[in-house]
């Protein structure tokens, strides 16, 4: 193998130095020789030493391709089941009255108290809780009642109790959940940002009604 | 009234989403490893320091929870002539390891009764 790779170098170094003799200038082709025949000297040692460092990466978090591989991406239409989640939902209703302090009851709208009470309920997690899509855009999506399992910047995926996963738009629709005895109206449209995020970003003080 | 802590909120929020995710892992993986990653993300956003209790059950490369026979098998192990338990995830694969010598103290800071000043009701 190797002669046979270093008679085709050796035909393509031809090739080249004919095409050379052909094209430069015509006082310029008794150089090409000698030119040829100089050595670069630096050229081998940067490959050497290029060869001698592998560069070494550590991985930590998995990259999204093996993310993928896993499947953390598509949650299939049937996979959950509703009732591993009704045990999230009684963990959910413990945590958001401790949050909301309901204990020491319900401040009065327009008061003080009030603004911090939506203040929190804005910074809440709302994963586990049982959501009711009361006004849409998309008229098939409302009366959809679940527990949400997943929260990205716009969307709410929920199961319902007949063990389907789907997924609602955040910005076009209105939801309504229930913590004992209040209803809670939430504006999804104000809720249009990553879990993550919201915790610590400024909330806009008015809302714009819908037309 | 309650007295008000810096990012109280944050750490009410990492504590349930701990618990769900604990919950999940024997039913559902991908969402129990959903709700870890958001743990580790919500302390990164508001710069809190997750408990080392907590963070110790965290799988480092896929942040699940890392519960015995469920999601990780433990061994012990001799490293240098000490010993070490170590978690295999069952998920990823990642294994993480601690020191466990049977005459020394591994607790961190944190954990040792001097760290407690004041407990807020
Ligand atoms: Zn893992």
């Amino acid at each position: 193998m190797e002669e046979t790779t270093d008679s085709f170098n050796q035909q393509a170094a031809n090739s080249i130095i004919n095409f050379l003799k052909t094209n430069v200038p015509k006082n310029e082709v008794q150089k090409i020789d000698s030119e040829l025949k100089t050595e670069l000297v630096f050229a081998k040692k940067r490959s050497k030493q290029q060869k001698r460092k592998p560069i070494k990466k550590k991985t930590r978090c998995l990259t999204r391709k093996e993310k993928k591989t896993l499947g953390f991406y598509n949650i299939p239409r049937h996979s959950v089941k509703y009732e591993d989640v009704v045990q999230m939902n009684k963990i959910w209703l413990e945590y958001i009255t401790e949050v909301l302090a309901m204990d020491e009851g319900v401040p009065e709208p327009n008061s003080k108290n009030w603004e911090t009470l939506t203040l929190s309920l804005y910074k809440a997690d709302y994963h586990g809780s049982m959501l009711t899509v009361v006004r849409s855009k998309c008229p098939s999506f409302i009366n959809k009642t679940g527990i949400c399992i997943m929260d990205t910047k716009n969307t709410f995926k929920i199961v319902s109790k007949d063990n389907i996963v789907t997924t609602i738009p955040k910005k076009e629709c209105v939801f309504e959940l229930y913590l004992k005895k209040f209803k809670v109206t939430l504006f999804g449209k104000l809720l249009c940002a990553k879990p993550a995020e919201r915790s610590t970003k400024k909330v806009k003080g008015h809302l714009h009604p819908d037309l | 009234m309650r007295q008000k802590i810096q990012g109280n909120d944050a750490f009410q929020r990492i504590n349930y989403l701990y618990q769900i995710s604990k919950a999940m892992a024997s039913k559902n993986t991908i969402l129990s490893s959903y709700y870890g990653n958001l743990v580790v993300n919500i302390a990164k956003k508001n710069v809190l320091k997750i408990h080392p209790e907590v963070k110790r059950q965290i799988c480092k490369k896929c942040r699940s929870i890392l519960i015995e026979n469920v999601s990780t098998n433990m061994k012990i192990r001799n490293h240098n002539k000490l010993k070490r338990i170590e978690w295999k995830c069952n998920i990823c694969g990642e294994r993480k390891g601690l020191p466990a010598e049977k005459n020394k103290d591994h607790r961190v800071w944190v954990e040792k009764e001097e760290a407690v000043v004041e407990i807020i009701k």
